[in-house]
């Protein structure tokens, strides 16, 4: 199973963060980049965390 | 349309500034439509829902007829809380639900919210816990190992592991959540359902995950807001639930 999970606060998604993907699934989430980790984002974080790749059994 | 006047300080609010107010955010027909546009009001997510959909908030009444309780475990209500207990046997469970409606078949495939606040009373012990929708064709047990790919969207706990967790019947996503949270403390669980788009999981008000993949979807007659826990050694196991919980159906009209 693949996750792609941020580095800084631990939050997970099943799909590549990709600008598209995010902007379909985090409308709310306006001026998000691709690789960027929403929950940092919504928590308003100074620095918002990216997302890795993470592929387990 | 109404417009409601500036305020002033040592201006008195009179009962027909409070309803033009009133008339402005709710009537569609008057008042604002808060879609954005010129002297159309600010846009509001929630109004807009309200409006465009048959909204449908229910407060889960734990104590009403429809809500199940299974034996052969124990179910206390106290004044602040209500616990549900195992017995000192392996694989007895307890389990509190109510189906979401009574009256017609409920759908996977809506925009829905499900919050409880909830606390698994010990760690480090074997037992299983799910809380969230359930299919509850099945017995009321909480998944063994949090591996099911019966249809939820729901919380699991495997002895010390919390994930994330949702199937459609063939397969599961599930993420293990448990780094940053206390999961024998009260904690705030939300799951919002953005249907056929993703399903996101909140602890505490922080979006600790989110599913696009093998979400449920159809029309099933036994969709439940379910809490369960099940012990697998000779010990109880209990889970305490404040009995705040709620769920929303943003239910398109037809």
């Amino acid at each position: 199973m693949t996750n792609y999970k941020c580095e800084k606060c631990g939050y997970s998604q099943d799909f590549e963060p990709t600008q598209e993907k995010l902007n379909k699934v985090f409308p709310e989430c306006k001026t998000i980049n691709a690789n960027e980790c929403p929950s940092c984002y919504l928590r308003k974080e100074k620095i918002i965390g990216k997302l890795k790749k993470v592929t387990t059994k | 349309m109404p417009i409601s006047s500036d305020v002033n300080i040592g201006d008195v609010i009179l009962a027909s500034d409070h309803n033009e107010l009133r008339e402005d955010v709710l009537d569609p027909s008057t008042g604002h439509t808060h879609e954005g546009g010129t002297d159309e009001g600010r846009q509001l997510d929630f109004i807009k829902s309200m409006l465009n959909s048959k909204l449908y908030i229910q407060s889960i009444d734990f104590e009403c007829a429809d809500m199940v309780i299974t034996s052969p475990g124990t179910t206390s209500f106290r004044p602040c809380s209500i616990q549900i207990q195992t017995n000192n046997v392996s694989g007895t469970f307890a389990c509190i639900y109510g189906n979401m409606s009574a009256n017609t078949t409920p759908s996977w495939s809506v925009d829905r919210l499900f919050f409880t606040t909830v606390y698994v009373s010990e760690v480090g012990v074997s037992q299983d816990v799910i809380f969230g929708f359930y299919d509850d064709n099945t017995s009321g047990a909480p998944p063994a190992n949090a591996t099911i790919t019966t249809k939820h969207i729901a919380f699991l706990v495997d002895d010390s592991t919390m994930y994330a967790s949702n199937a459609n019947g063939t397969s599961q996503t599930r993420t293990d959540i448990t780094s940053g949270i206390t999961v024998n403390q009260y904690n705030n669980y939300l799951i919002e359902v953005d249907s056929g788009t993703s399903i996101k999981f909140y602890v505490n008000g922080t979006l600790v995950a989110t599913h696009t993949t093998y979400m449920p979807s159809g029309s099933q007659y036994d969709i439940t807001v379910h809490w369960a826990i099940e012990t697998q050694s000779a010990a109880y196991r209990t889970l305490h639930i404040i009995p705040n919980a709620a769920f929303v159906d943003l239910s398109k009209p037809a």
